[in-house]
């Protein structure tokens, strides 16, 4: 389950603008590739649509690893 | 129905605060603030008084209207940044003007220039008001955090109005909503010397604060909501629409619901670069900029959406009727 969230997750970053020929793993910063907290808060828009869930809107996710386990945090309940 | 806007007037701060100025003492730069908000300098006050941009701004739309300030029958004026806790600030602007008509202020933050548009449209609608004068007056520069890289360098100063009078084909929609979310974004009230307030110690400056993310997310979200509803209640597709003026907190929200929607960019206002957020004074402040550049034909329908502290979301639907001022 952890890796398809992951590709999931992933998908919907590389819509966000720019990072479409960044190659993302559970390490990049999200900061690094030059998703700043707007973009952020799309991608966390976007996967509450794509997966169902609500997303604390303070949350803060630094890296695709973060982002990842925060969707799987919720999806587990 | 109900109203047609028969004149717009705006003024502005003489002095510009580019982004580089703002650098000197803040631990930002200018393509930071570029690349996140849109903006490029914004108009602060220096030696005018808000007072003094209100009036100004009130005797440009007077004029562009053709009427005096005697012909009004009422002052409504949207502020939180008024330079009277009371009298209204529409009570200073009826002093200056000569004007007696009943003069009062609306307290709905950045959105507060479409809920004195729907008061002033209640006065019409019952026959209590023939001509009003709809203004928003904003001195934000007073409520910052000049410390605070991530919000002062987001808003400017500015007053602008509209006159409205009764009969015209304005507005075709009108919805008003709050999602209650006092700490998402916050200006706390004067905290006084009473010698029996025991929470005065505890008590926060009168400094803006804001929780960016909650902000964005709403902003985003609702505002594309508003202009859904409004196609779909008022049977106008948003194509047919001919300007969008939203709010303009920061110009990453109005691309975000242009590609939601699908909207035409270049039907889309975006006059942040030069004033940054000027509260709820953005959509008239627009108008008035849009009128006299002949950008706005009479028949044309203008989608005004607020958005704000609250959080309060207005909107609004309009035909244009005024012609160039």
């Amino acid at each position: 389950m952890a890796e398809s969230t992951f590709d999931r997750v992933v998908a919907i970053l590389k819509d966000q603008e720019g990072l479409d020929d960044v190659e993302l793993t559970r390490d990049t910063n999200l900061a690094e590739v030059g998703l700043d907290s707007m973009a952020t808060v799309e991608a966390v828009m976007a996967c509450e649509d794509e997966f169902g869930i609500e997303i604390d809107p303070e949350a803060n996710p630094k890296t695709v690893g973060e982002f990842v386990d925060l969707v799987d945090g919720l999806l587990d309940k | 129905m109900s109203y047609t806007i028969i004149g717009t007037g705006s003024a502005l701060p003489a002095r510009s605060v580019t982004n580089d100025e703002l650098s000197a003492f803040l631990d930002t730069s200018d393509e930071w603030i570029r690349t996140r908000t849109g903006i490029r300098e914004r108009r602060v006050c220096t030696t005018e008084s808000l007072d003094d941009l209100a009036e100004q701004a009130s005797l440009r739309a007077l004029a562009s209207a053709g009427i005096e300030a005697g012909d009004l029958d009422l002052i409504v004026c949207s502020t939180t940044t008024a330079d009277h806790l009371m009298p209204a600030e529409a009570c200073a602007v009826a002093e200056r003007l000569g004007a007696s008509c009943p003069a009062f202020d609306v307290s709905a933050a950045c959105s507060g220039f479409v809920f004195a548009l729907d008061v002033a449209d209640g006065y019409l609608e019952r026959g209590r008001a023939r001509r009003a004068l709809v203004l928003s007056a904003e001195k934000c520069s007073r409520i910052m955090d000049w410390t605070d890289r991530s919000t002062c360098v987001l808003f400017g100063d500015a007053a602008a109005a509209v006159v409205v009078e009764a009969g015209g084909a304005s507005p075709l929609w009108t919805r008003l909503r709050t999602i209650p979310n006092v700490a998402a974004l916050d200006v706390p009230g004067v905290v006084g010397t009473s010698p029996f307030d025991l929470t005065r110690d505890a008590a926060k400056p009168s400094a803006l604060s804001m929780k960016g993310r909650s902000v964005y997310r709403f902003a985003v979200t609702e505002v594309s909501r508003e202009l859904r509803d409004m196609a779909a209640e008022t049977g106008v597709a948003l194509s047919d629409i001919d300007h969008f003026v939203l709010h303009q907190a920061n110009e990453r929200i109005i691309e975000a619901v242009c590609t939601h929607l699908g909207l035409d960019r270049s039907r889309v206002a975006v006059n942040i670069a030069t004033t940054g957020n000027v509260s709820s004074a953005c959509i008239p402040l627009a108008l008035d900029g849009m009128s006299r550049a002949g950008e706005l034909a009479p028949g044309e329908l203008v989608a005004l959406v607020g958005f704000g502290a609250g959080l309060d979301v207005a909107s609004t639907l309009v035909r244009w009727e005024a012609g160039p001022s």
